[in-house]
């Protein structure tokens, strides 16, 4: 018996060795595992489960006020391939093919290549919809195959991309601007805002069991990417884009800018160029259609330039609307230099002489304003400064400072010439006077916000009184009378009254270097109502070739058209029980001797344009608003010419202090403001000529 | 005889007995204490597959958020694209509208034109009625009219619909039209 107990203890005893053994064996290679090897084993669990995703957020959405989309991003899909994943490149490529209707033979060599050179990115097709991912997922699924991402084809993948859509197309184009492949702003909005728009990339990390479902995720915190709110209205906008493209094209003009501003707020509720472009086609762009003429171009205003004339005398209590100013023979001398009006309309009241665009009685008040006054008054009302509006390549224009004026440059300046300007400036001048002598700061933003329409910012334009109210009053009153009897008849509205002035001036040919009289920027700028104006509207026409020229002819009808059309929209009650004359049952009665400016008035040539011979030239009484013009000899162009003025000019005087040239008023296709150069004197281009 | 109903004395084999339910003891208590870790495991395990489980509905849900928020600024974006002037005026065009397009003005006209010439019969007394939009209208299908002179008259007759009868002065093509 004790040795059976014995055997029994012992049988157990070799039991329990082994299983120490065994025990200890796990146990160390346990050991091994989770603490020798766990780093090592970690990072491999993680890497079978976790998949890092990068993806870009969408960019942010441009709306108009009124919600309406002007750009948005939507999600689309690439589907793409990745070569060295796929083992029958002949039957694969066979398969898509048929799918995706490409040709078989090259998608075959296409992939056998990428096989070849080992690429794993074959892209197959691009921007596609969901309607079509889900089409070619049910098409090419293969059920043997078990993948974890769509489609389940061998080597095929699918990819997020975006894609950036315009939906209202040309409308508000230069204001919108567009974004590249990249997601990149490259003008307008899209390129100012482009931080507040940019979408950032994000990192994705999924945890997949081994069917490759997810079951968890972590997402990478990125400050999500805003939407901007403009203040465009996308149906004012419609109308003037409309109305400009009508005009642009009627008067063969090379180009329209109309602007249209609710004066009280600063925003611009239209912003229109024509030429324009669609900014779904990146293909059509040229830097012709591209340039944003409203912000980027600077020009000579020419005559409507005289609203700061009369605004500066007023503010200094110089004159008042029913002041007397004598205009003599229609004829001023300023340092030896003559300007003329094209008829002499005698000793006229202020008001008078601004309706009928006098340049005597303009430069006349600018005398007894004063070089420092005028300028101050220039500087005020936001000249030769950026206006701050948030689009890009905002030009400043070019104001010189009265320690390089000329003698006569005071009088130039006073009727819109040795000047430049950009269209929004000058409507926000008009805008200030709208205003009451408030210069509201123009923008274009309204506000920007989360995609949850959460209002981040909104826009606080800078407030600056400018002018007394009187000041303001007394011009409204006087740019009234510009419409109801002076050049600007067509700017007559039907059922509101409405004020403004017109403006003809002179463009520098950079070809002839020199004013070419047969280039005009027509414009003319005002607000309706008259009284209680509830928006400044702004129409620029560069070059009109066909029928009439003068801003009063040209612009206005189109000031016209839109006011016509936006005041309703913008419920503004009637103020007028005026039906304005259609064009050709009254034409707008002749404003006798209004002589806009002298031609060689522009930045590039500071005086009057070099008129090498001392010919009389007679003044034609026929013109509503006339323009000097080249002497006799140069026959051809005043045959083109519809209306012939002629004036009586006298040379320059031989001694010149500015000898540098300046640069052209319309700005080249960059839009670039350039520097500043001084014109030569007339000494010089005698020495030239000998 | 024996008495049998003494109670029996303690032989040498009763301590195994004893034993014997000390062992069932120790045996019973740890099939329970299995038994509780047992289901500890299981409870574990449980809360590990639902926790999976409800990963997998979270991801399907946020992926099923991400599509019907796609599908959503498709359809904002298509409704935009449908409602814009470019859209309507193709749409218009397929629905047969012709468009009044611009054409270079030559010089300003300055002929009149009674009012009669323009207004058919027993409607010169009802007064047109005020637009306050400009509205394209289509143009009278005559084949014999140049496209010229539609374009004058379709400009003549959006001119009209502004002004009151009594003023309305329009080339006579519009009659012609009429």
């Amino acid at each position: 018996m004790p040795n059976m107990r014995q055997v029994a203890f012992t049988r157990f005893m070799l039991v329990v060795a082994v299983l120490l053994l065994w025990f200890g064996g796990v146990s160390a290679r346990l050991v091994y595992l989770q603490i020798h090897q766990h780093s090592w084993l970690k990072e491999q669990a993680m890497r079978k489960r976790m998949d890092i995703k990068k993806s870009k957020m969408l960019r942010g959405s441009i709306f108009d006020r009124n919600n309406r989309i002007l750009a948005m991003s939507i999600k689309v899909k690439t589907l793409y391939a990745d070569a060295t994943a796929i083992e029958n490149v002949p039957a694969a490529a066979k398969s898509i093919a048929v799918v995706l209707g490409l040709k078989q033979n090259q998608l075959e060599s296409q992939l056998q290549e990428a096989k070849n050179d080992e690429r794993k990115f074959v892209p197959l097709a691009r921007d596609l919809d969901d309607e079509t991912f889900q089409r070619i997922n049910n098409a090419l699924e293969d059920p043997k195959l078990k993948k974890p991402d769509l489609p389940r084809f061998a080597g095929l993948h699918w990819r997020d991309e975006q894609k950036r859509s315009y939906p209202q197309q040309t409308l508000a184009a230069h204001v919108v601007g567009f974004s590249n492949a990249e997601g990149l702003g490259q003008a307008g909005i899209e390129q100012s805002q482009n931080e507040v728009l940019y979408g950032a990339v994000i990192k994705k990390i999924q945890e997949r069991d081994r069917l490759g479902r997810v079951y968890d995720e972590t997402v990478s915190e990125q400050e999500p990417p805003h939407d901007v709110v403009l203040t465009i209205d996308n149906v004012i906008q419609y109308k003037t884009d409309e109305a400009l493209a009508k005009a642009v094209i009627a008067s063969g003009a090379k180009s329209g800018t109309a602007i249209v501003v609710d004066h009280r707020t600063g925003e611009v509720l239209a912003l229109s160029n024509y030429p324009t472009f669609d900014p779904n086609a990146l293909g059509s762009i040229t830097p012709d259609n591209l340039t944003n003429r409203a912000v980027q171009s600077v020009y000579a205003p020419g005559s409507v330039f005289k609203l700061v004339t009369y605004g500066a005398a007023l503010e200094r209590k110089l004159i008042t609307p029913d002041a007397m100013i004598d205009s003599g023979n229609g004829t001023i001398e300023i340092a030896k230099h003559k300007f003329t009006d094209s008829h002499a309309i005698g000793s006229v009241t202020a008001a008078k002489a601004l309706a009928h665009s006098s340049n005597v009685c303009a430069i006349k008040t600018s005398m007894r304003v004063g070089k420092e006054n005028f300028y101050g008054t220039v500087k005020k009302l936001g000249f030769g400064k950026s206006t701050g509006i948030e689009l890009p390549a905002e030009t400043s224009g070019i104001v010189r400072h009265p320690d390089k004026w000329n003698g006569d440059s005071l009088a130039s300046m006073a009727i819109g010439y040795e000047i430049g300007v950009s269209a929004l400036q000058m409507a926000t001048a008009f805008a200030t006077i709208a205003n009451d002598g408030v210069r509201v700061q123009p923008h274009i933003i309204k506000e920007i916000r989360q995609s949850d329409e959460k209002v981040i910012s909104v826009a606080k334009p800078e407030k600056t009184r400018v002018l007394t109210s009187e000041t303001a009053r007394d011009l409204r009153t006087m740019l009234r009378q510009v419409v109801l009897d002076g050049t600007g008849k067509r700017a007559q509205l039907s059922g509101y009254t409405s004020a403004g002035k017109t403006g003809t001036a002179w463009k520098y040919d950079p070809v002839l270097k020199r004013v070419n009289p047969a280039k005009y920027m027509s414009s003319f700028i005002g607000f309706a109502p008259a009284e209680n104006p509830a928006v400044t509207i702004a129409v620029i026409m560069d070059e009109p070739k066909i029928g009439g020229r003068d801003g009063g002819q040209v612009a206005a009808p189109v000031f016209r058209e839109i006011a016509d059309q936006i005041l309703p929209e913008l419920k503004v009650s009637r103020d007028s029980q005026f039906e304005a004359p259609l064009d050709n049952a009254e034409d707008v009665p002749e404003n006798i001797g209004n002589v806009e400016s002298l031609v060689a008035e522009t930045i590039e040539t500071p005086v009057a344009p070099i008129i090498e011979e001392k010919a009389p030239l007679k003044i034609n009484p026929e013109r509503t608003e006339t323009r000097k013009e080249e002497p006799k000899k140069n026959d051809n162009v005043q045959k083109k010419n519809t209306l012939k003025p002629e004036m009586t000019v006298e040379a320059k005087p031989e001694k010149r202090t500015e000898p540098k040239q300046r640069p052209a008023l319309s700005a080249p296709p960059d839009a670039r403001p350039r520097v500043v150069e001084l014109r030569k004197s007339s000494t010089e281009k005698a020495k030239n000529k000998t | 005889m024996r008495k049998r109903n003494h109670p029996r004395p303690i032989s040498p084999k009763d301590p195994q007995i004893a034993i014997s339910s000390l062992r069932w003891r120790y045996f019973i208590l740890t099939v329970i204490c299995a038994c509780v870790l047992a289901a500890g495991f299981f409870f574990a395990a449980r809360q590990h597959f639902m926790s999976m489980e409800f990963g997998f509905k979270n991801s399907t849900l946020r992926k099923q958020l991400e599509d019907l928020e796609t599908e959503k600024r498709r359809l904002m974006l298509a409704r935009e694209m449908s409602l814009s002037p470019g859209e309507i005026r193709k749409t218009a065009r397929l629905l047969g509208f012709r468009e009044i397009t611009p054409q270079p003005e030559g010089e300003l006209r300055t002929s009149v034109v009674p009012a009669s010439a323009v207004q058919p019969a027993g409607l010169v007394d009802q007064p047109l009625p005020s637009v306050k939009a400009i509205v394209y209208q289509k143009p009278a299908l005559v084949p014999s009219i140049s496209q010229s002179s539609v374009d004058t008259s379709d400009k003549q007759v959006k001119k009209t619909a502004k002004s009151k009868p009594a003023t309305v002065q329009i080339d006579p093509q519009v009659a012609k039209l009429r």
